[in-house]
């Protein structure tokens, strides 16, 4: 070997050596940011935080919070675009192949809150202009989020796997049992604990204030599952906190009522709403609107939910006719609706996702009041509620204050009128079902009697019998990926 | 030198090349020769080993495993071992091979469903194929302590459902369904609470058409029957103690042998054609019976089943109950279900209907529109309303504004947007009509003039009656006399009569554009005749509308008489604020 190849010998090693230094070789994506580089500023937390509600948009969350509380109500009927999932779950007649019971989209907020708790706080170290008031604001927002996932979660599968942990490698353990309902209820009551010290009372602007979680958000969700403990106390308490803040008031039922409600939105009797905008419509118009229409009212909504004055037909009550429904054509309108005559098009049907108002904490207070033994605080709260919708004399009851199961049909029968179609129904009726250990067991099983297929009536009726038969199954997709998961019992 | 050393390099080099490609050629390459690892039926059970040995025996036995392990689509009842050894020990039998083959091929069958069904696609009832035995399998619920599970055929519980393998479905159950074997006949002279009804059966005759197995029976639109049984305390709530009794209040002749005779046609009336299990009896509003002219009609309010229960001439008739828990009983030859009320045929006279077309359940739904003035509802597609379909193009109901221009009973129409032979229009719609008793009527079709519907045939079950009508056609106008318009110089009402033509509202109706004045006839409102019916059987029958010419316009119907042909067929009048005026 001569002198020139081994120079070119060397000339080659040195190239390779030098070379292999470079970009190219690097594990590090060239066009995104690791996690490494990105939980530095104060708006890099405040990006993850809006990454948290912006996940609230995505599809199919909110259709499945309306599919999942309206389903098994007794408000909806099916229309000629009905899909066979749907008609499956109003039949009571759920596998665990049914898409609706996949709940990987509310995972995924789960985890964008599990990410801002895990990793927020080390932005304190690296941005000194980020205080810690401002940090555990941002805390309280994503342990309120997580903590009202959940809760959906609870109510709607009843034990189901507990993430308190952001997924963020690939060591990370997917594999995880279910905790229980009373499990999980704790956990959603430690962190809206949590979140009610660490959340602000306002951000300044309505539109932020009704569309982040504020210190009454909280206690809204807190008042919410303290009912289903039945915690009346507690319940009573959260209530209270969010009435005498004196920062909510009922929109006066005028002519505006609707439009300034549910057209406009973030209204001053709105506590925490899903903004749907231009960019990202929401899922009703293709479900509600067009003329395949998934869905349309139950016939029994107009003429017997809302009632109708025979002797004056311009009297109504405002929640019904023009509002929640259009009683010509039964179609639903609450997300619809421009006034009671003009209607939003495709392109503008950004009504947003109602979760909680003012009239829902009223009621909810009135649930406890009525539990407690105080049947007239809460007639009194049914007052307020009829006289600001002008609710007509056939909707109402006359009912002594002890009859406490009377004044439970009655507030069920109100929540329907003032939240209908807002995804609240089925867990209404359940909630009230299963207290006293099923006392109220009738609530369901006259609902299955008049919504379920003929022929599948009287199937339906006995399953519901079965109480575990009134959450979810698990998602077999869920059940083939994390071997931990034991599907719920009705559906082995 | 150079070259020598290329060529022993060479030389190596090909060596080395053939023999890698020795080594590899004496290697069998591996295809797949599977489209798919997922096993078939028999795969399944043979993986199961532990649950399925028996079963998997039985279908060695019998044959069967060889069909099930290839292509097709089945739906297989998969009873465990658990279950075919509790079978045995019903039997006496020890082992599987003690039993007769052709019984092992007879479960086989009565298991096997040539179509794949889903849990999800269980109701109350059958299900939608029959087994290859030819029985159908029932599906339910039943909740035990706070349980509930799901029952196949009364006899099983599902233990597992919907495993899917490649050819069909399989559903675990823990008992071995079997097949009805009781006639219907023999079911009833079993069961003493019906012995009044087994010896009326027995009084007609009707026991012994009963009592054949289908594969022994030549009638074969007889082989499946479904009978509507009266046990011996619904009878006695009825105030029938005995069969003496039944046979004093029912039979006409004395002698139940005869067909015409009542009892005879008493317990017709209970038996129907064909297997009709709960969801089929109450999915059709009217069945035929065994006896020959008369129909029951079906209904299921909240959860009730009930028989003949009718709204005729205006009066609701209560209608008789359907044991629901104990019904839906699979027989050899039918379905045994069992009454909670009696019912028997009723004797009825005809008499007239005056049917306002806008009475449709739909309709009077519509809160705020329903009879109230100038309002009308979406426009229906064809499939929105239960009792009128139609081809294309929509049908709305209408309800005429304050200053009317037409004289129609409750002031209110069925609108229909196009009635014509025009290839891409509307050229029908039919309509269901309210329950007539059997008999001869006279079809009046009131309606107000416009411009479609100039050519229209009417046919009530599908027969088209004498005259094709024109809706198009305007009266003579109407004369002012004193403050009263009515008819004009040489008509009158007897005379339209004579040409098929009537009007339907009269007394003192206020003229519209002068409420002072009244009137009487008007040239644009009107009712034609459309020809004579006789209806066979008392029933709700269907009225169709076809167009024979082409005409552009709508057609709006007020009102369709059937008034019997030998009675009054000018009176009553019907107005428009509701009220009916009589003969005076």
């Amino acid at each position: 070997m001569n002198i020139k190849v081994k120079f070119s010998v060397v000339l080659l090693l040195i190239t390779l050596c030098g070379t292999s230094c470079n970009k190219y070789l690097s594990l590090e994506p060239q066009d995104g940011i690791i996690r490494q580089n990105f939980w530095k500023t104060k708006e890099q937390l405040k990006a993850a935080v809006n990454g948290c509600y912006a996940s609230l948009l995505a599809d199919p969350l909110v259709e499945n919070l309306f599919l999942w509380g309206e389903l098994r109500g007794d408000m909806l009927s099916a229309g000629t675009g009905v899909r066979n999932n749907e008609l499956n779950v109003i039949n009571v007649n759920i596998t665990s192949t049914n898409t609706i019971t996949d709940w990987s989209v509310i995972y995924k907020t789960i985890n964008n809150c599990n990410t801002v708790i895990d990793f927020g706080p080390d932005v304190l170290k690296s941005d000194n202009t980020l205080t810690q008031s401002v940090l555990n604001g941002y805390l309280g927002e994503a342990y309120a989020l997580r903590a009202l996932m959940y809760f959906y979660l609870a109510r709607s599968f009843g034990d189901v796997p507990l993430k308190l942990k952001s997924t963020t490698s690939d060591d990370d353990n997917l594999q995880i049992a279910k905790s229980t309902q009373q499990q999980v209820f704790a956990q959603i009551v430690a962190d809206l604990k949590q979140a009610e010290q660490f959340a602000v009372t306002t951000y300044g602007d309505r539109n932020n204030d009704k569309g982040r979680i504020t210190r009454y958000t909280v206690n809204a969700i807190l008042a919410d599952v303290y009912l289903w403990l039945n915690d009346y106390d507690n319940c009573i308490k959260a209530c209270d906190y969010i009435i005498n803040s004196n920062q909510f008031t009922l929109v006066p039922g005028d002519s505006n009522w609707f439009s300034t409600v549910f057209f406009q939105g973030n209204s001053v009797e709105s506590i925490f709403e899903v903004q749907f905008n231009q960019i990202k419509t929401n899922p009703f118009y293709n479900m509600l609107a067009i003329p395949s229409k998934r869905f349309k009212a139950a016939l029994k909504v107009g003429p017997e939910l809302y009632t109708i004055d025979n002797l004056d037909i311009t009297n109504i009550d405002i929640r019904g006719d023009g509002a929640s429904v259009k009683f010509n054509d039964g179609s639903i309108y609450k997300y619809q609706g421009i006034n009671s005559g003009s209607t939003r098009t495709s392109a503008t049907s950004f009504a947003h996702w109602f979760v909680y108002r003012y009239s829902d904490i009223l009621l909810m207070k009135a649930e406890a009041l009525n539990q407690q033994g105080n049947g007239q605080g809460a007639l009194d709260i049914i007052q307020t509620i009829r006289l600001r919708a002008n609710a007509l004399p056939g909707s109402e009851r006359i009912l002594q204050p002890s009859d406490k199961s009377g004044i439970t049909d009655y507030l069920l029968d109100e929540r329907a009128r003032e939240f209908a179609f807002e995804g609240k129904r089925w867990y209404d009726l359940l909630r009230n079902a299963r207290r006293d250990n099923y006392a109220r067991l009738d609530l369901l099983l006259n609902v299955v009697a008049t919504t379920a297929a003929a022929e599948n009536q009287q199937a339906a009726i006995v399953k519901l019998r079965d109480t575990r038969s009134h959450y979810f199954p698990i998602y077999l997709y869920e059940l083939q990926t994390n071997k931990a998961l034991v599907q719920n019992p009705f559906y082995q | 030198m150079k070259t020598l050393k290329f060529i022993k390099w060479l030389t190596s080099i090909s060596f080395m090349v053939v023999l890698v490609a020795a080594l590899a050629g004496c290697k069998r390459e591996e295809f797949a020769v599977n489209t798919t690892t997922d096993v078939n039926i028999v795969g399944y059970l043979n993986n199961n080993a532990q649950s399925f040995s028996l079963l998997s025996k039985i279908l060695q036995i019998t044959g069967s495993d060889n069909s099930l392990n290839g292509y097709g689509t089945y739906t297989l009842f998969a009873p465990n071992n658990d279950a075919i050894t509790k079978y045995l020990a019903e039997l006496g039998k020890t082992s599987v091979e003690q039993v007769p083959v052709n019984d092992l091929k007879d479960l086989v069958k009565f298991h096997l469903i040539r179509d794949t069904i889903t849990s999800d696609k269980f109701t109350d009832g059958k299900l939608r194929t029959v087994n290859m035995y030819g029985q159908s399998i029932l599906t339910g619920a039943q909740n035990i302590g706070g349980v509930t599970t799901l029952t196949i055929n009364r006899q099983a519980t599902l233990l597992k459902a919907d495993i899917r393998t490649g050819n069909g479905i399989i559903h675990i159950i823990d008992r071995v369904l079997k097949p009805a074997k009781l006639t219907l006949a023999q079911a009833l002279e079993q069961n003493p609470a019906y012995a009044i009804f087994t010896e009326a059966l027995k009084a007609t005759k009707l026991y012994d058409s009963l009592n054949v197995l289908p594969a022994n029976n030549p009638d074969t639109t007889k082989r499946f029957l479904t009978v509507l049984a009266e046990s011996d305390a619904v009878l006695k709530a009825a105030g029938i103690n005995s069969f003496a009794q039944l046979k004093a209040k029912y039979s006409n002749t004395g002698n139940p042998l005869l067909v015409n005779d009542s009892l005879h046609l008493f317990m017709n009336y209970h038996i129907l054609p064909g297997l009709k299990y709960l969801p089929d009896i109450f999915n059709a509003s009217s069945h035929t019976t065994q006896s020959p002219l008369d129909v029951v009609t079906s209904k299921l309010i909240n959860q009730t089943i009930l028989i003949n229960d009718d709204t005729f001439n205006g009066i609701h008739e209560v209608g008789a109950r359907i044991d629901r828990a104990s019904s839906d009983n699979t027989m050899a030859n039918g379905v045994l279900h069992f009454m909670a009320d009696h019912y028997a045929i009723k004797v009825r006279f005809p008499i007239p209907v005056y049917w306002e077309v806008t009475d449709q359940p739909e309709f009077k739904k519509l809160n705020g529109i329903y009879r109230v003035t100038n309002k009308s509802s979406p426009n229906y597609a064809n499939g929105d309303l239960q009792d009128i379909t139609w081809q294309t193009g929509s049908v709305s109901y209408k309800v005429a504004p304050e200053a009317r221009q037409f004289y129609v009973y409750n002031n209110d129409y069925l609108f229909v947007a196009a009635l014509r032979t025009a290839a891409t229009a509307n050229s029908f719609i039919e309509l269901k009509t309210p329950l007539l008793v059997k008999g001869r009527y006279k079809v009046w079709v009131s309606f107000i003039r416009r411009g479609g519907g100039k050519g229209v045939s009417v046919l009530f079950d599908g027969q088209p009656l004498s005259r094709v009508l024109n809706l198009t056609e305007s009266l003579p106008s109407q004369v002012l006399v004193g403050d009263k318009w009515t008819y004009p110089a040489g008509t009158s009402p007897e005379s339209l009569e004579a040409l098929g033509k009537k009007i339907t509202f009269g007394g003192k109706v206020p003229y519209y554009n002068n409420p002072a004045q009244t009137i009487d006839y008007y040239k644009d409102s009107y009712a034609l005749l459309a020809g004579t019916i006789d209806v066979q059987k008392t029933d709700r029958h269907f009225i169709r509308f076809q167009a024979v010419a082409d005409a552009s316009g709508d057609v709006q119907f007020d009102m369709i008489h059937f008034i019997p042909e030998n009675q009054d067929q000018l009176y009553p009048k019907f107005n428009p604020d509701g009220s009916i005026v009589q003969k005076p």
